[in-house]
């Protein structure tokens, strides 16, 4: 057994190594790294408060605590540069692999096929803590260059100092890691269908967008509690004094039904499968 | 080798997560066993508790036949520049707040909204109510403690007149039953019907039923809770309706005394602080409105009330109706620029939209324009008066005219 246990962990760090030596995982990580760039520039630049308001969540707060450039970018992410990113991950995972021929070679022995779509859902998982906290840890970084950088004021109107702050960052990375874990489950089991990655990418980056556009029809409103994307905005609960932890617990519940499912579903295919390539 | 067995996972896992989530639900709905009380210990038990102390989360609903304005606005941005439409979010939308109570000189009311904030926080002899969006703040000093009750909810009135939201913010369950309770009289069947339990609670219905035929009330039934006696539920019913028109009840509850800490509110640094008027000041500031809006021949008149009981309809003269946010210009016809105050910086499009809104929502009947929801119908007169109640059109067409 314990050799079984350091051969997993063998095979995980093999895959981690890989996926973070790609050149398309740092441009990933490159281009989530601009949206808090972009966002603090152009807000440092056309600082005229004309656009009070408007525009997406805590962006008005920017120019007087920088810290808050963070908070905007994730708000822009979320909906879709997350899930496009980790959509190509998640959906590269089996065939992208099956498509370059190396599969087959390994499923040789002692790799199984199950340990292998654990080793692969654990690199799609650790790319969605990596790219969260990218844009968090840029965000933070960015706004403290640009502006003015003092204690927090939450939603709920109280103030938290800058180590308390930087506690529910890092709060913040895991709740909005944990809503993408679901959707790295999805593309996992796409990616076990074909042997086109591109197709798989495709497929989940769109379903991603499929459920958010489900989730704002109010004529669906029994569906919503199930759409995986439901608590994707709900990490602003964090941001209340006291935390509203309802949301984060919620959320975990949601997306180990979807990781159960569809990684049952994956295991289904993946351990039936020919595999040819 | 038969190699389909491997695809059982897949049948069996979404088997066990539905199963999981049907029986969850239906142990929610299990009826407790509870010592018989009778109505009238039941309405007794309810006025013991308001010194409690306890936390929790509300969930409150609305189905009042209304168009929904959700779509018209980005999710979770409403315009709070406007308090027309913050009140018509406030009825047509679904909202959670996290509600504290310790006693009656320390409450916090908090409506999540998603990404943003609403509190309102009454600790002694401060009020304070902080909007997130706006990062707003507004401060009401409350008179002596003696009068305390009596006070807090005359200066939340007037503070409502200038923030009309103020007035629609969920409350706490049972403040919202203090409210009907408050309307039993020989015209109404009180019973008890059976129990339930609500949060996790053990609980005992209570049902209020208006026996008037002109009232859209149905039935109001009221989960007392069968240990502190604290309403966790309120559920209104319109008459033909099967949906709860209105409900609003604890999702969670706990009935430890809140932390301290919850109940002190400083504003924010680049918040922007207002004072509200006191008492005095805002009678004479709507007392000089109402100069101007009307004739020096014409006395200020008082609200009306039409009626009694359940069908009781309120009409408001030409003129009070400006501090409300509903300027119904006297002595003209109502258009939608006056049953809206338009103020300089709003943004035209948002007034476009709340008005198409308001268009929307309101019906032309024979003398002016009418809303009418499942529970309640107002009528704006073609001269500006309003009417209100929670009975059909029809009767306040009637009244109108009298």
């Amino acid at each position: 057994m314990p050799a079984d246990v350091s051969l997993g962990l063998t095979l995980v760090v093999s895959e981690i190594t890989v996926l973070f030596r790609r050149l398309r995982t740092w441009a990933m990580i490159g281009a989530l790294a601009l949206i808090p760039i972009l966002i603090a520039v152009v807000v440092r630049v056309s600082s005229d408060g004309s656009a009070s308001g408007r525009g997406p969540a805590f962006l008005d707060s920017i120019t007087q605590n920088g810290l808050f450039v963070s908070l905007t970018a994730l708000t822009v992410a979320i909906p879709l540069f997350l899930p496009l990113t980790i959509g190509v991950v998640a959906g590269d995972t089996i065939a992208g692999e099956a498509n370059l021929g190396t599969l087959r070679y390994l499923l040789v022995a002692p790799a199984g096929r199950v340990r292998l779509l654990l080793v692969k859902y654990a690199g799609a998982a650790l790319f969605c803590f990596v790219a969260t906290l990218t844009v968090v840890v840029t965000g933070a970084i960015i706004g403290a260059l640009l502006f003015p950088v003092g204690p927090v004021t939450l939603l709920s109107g109280d103030t938290v100092g800058i180590v308390g702050y930087f506690g529910r960052l890092l709060l913040l990375a895991l709740y909005v890691t944990v809503s993408l874990l679901g959707l790295s489950a999805i593309g996992l089991f796409i990616s076990t269908l074909t042997t086109i990655p591109v197709g798989a990418m495709a497929a989940t980056a769109a379903l991603a967008a499929v459920s958010q556009i489900l989730g704002a029809l109010p004529q669906l409103e029994w569906l919503h509690p199930w759409l995986f994307t439901n608590y994707w905005l709900g990490f602003g609960d964090l941001l209340r004094q006291p935390i509203v932890w309802n949301s984060f617990a919620d959320n975990a519940l949601l997306q180990s039904g979807y990781i159960a499912v569809f990684g049952a579903l994956a295991y289904g295919r993946f351990s039936t499968k020919d595999i040819l390539s | 080798m038969n190699k389909n067995w491997r695809w059982l996972p897949a049948g069996i896992v979404p088997v066990v997560i539905v199963t999981a989530a049907v029986s969850g639900s239906a142990v929610a709905e299990a009826q407790p066993q509870l010592p018989a009380k009778t109505a009238q210990e039941l309405l007794e038990f309810v006025a013991t508790s308001t010194d409690d102390a306890y936390s929790g989360t509300v969930e409150q609903s609305s189905d009042l036949g209304l168009p929904d304005i959700s779509m018209a606005t980005p999710p979770g941005r409403t315009s709070s520049s406007d308090p027309t439409s913050t009140a018509l979010e406030l009825l047509t939308a679904d909202h959670t707040a996290q509600v504290y109570v310790d006693g009656t000189e320390k409450a916090r009311v908090q409506v999540l909204d998603q990404l943003a904030q609403r509190d309102v926080v009454i600790n002694g002899n401060d009020a304070w109510y902080y909007d997130s969006e706006s990062n707003e703040a507004t401060h009401a000093a409350l008179p002596d403690k003696d009068a305390v009750k009596a006070d807090l909810e005359a200066k939340l009135q007037e503070k409502a007149a200038e923030h009309p939201e103020l007035l629609n913010l969920p409350r706490t369950p049972a403040e919202v039953a203090e409210v009907f309770l408050a309307r039993i009289d020989p015209s109404t069947e009180v019973q008890v019907e059976g129990t339930s339990r609500v949060a996790g609670r053990s609980a005992y219905e209570l049902v209020l039923t208006p026996e008037d035929d002109a009232t859209l009330i149905g039935s109001i039934s009221v989960s007392v809770d069968s240990e502190t006696g604290v309403p966790l539920n309120v559920t209104v019913l319109a008459k033909g309706q099967e949906e709860a028109a209105f409900s609003a009840g604890f999702s969670a509850v706990d009935f430890s005394t809140p932390d301290a800490d919850v109940f002190a509110f400083t504003p924010p640094a680049g918040a922007t602080v207002t004072e509200a008027p006191t008492a005095d000041e805002v009678k004479a500031e709507l007392e000089a409105k109402q100069d101007l809006a009307r004739t020096p021949a014409e006395a200020p008149q008082q609200p009306t009330v039409i009626g009694e009981g359940w069908s009781t309809i309120v009409e408001l003269p030409a003129g009070t109706a400006a501090g409300l946010g509903l300027d119904a210009a006297a002595g003209n016809a109502a258009g939608m620029g006056d049953i809206m105050e338009i103020k300089p910086g709003m943004d035209p499009e948002e007034v476009a939209g709340a008005q198409a809104l308001l268009e929307q929502a309101l019906t032309d009947v024979d003398g002016g324009k009418a809303l009418q929801t499942s529970l309640v119908s107002v009528l704006v007169t073609d001269d500006g008066r309003i009417l209100a109640g929670a009975v059909g059109v029809d009767q306040l067409v009637a009244a109108s005219r009298q």
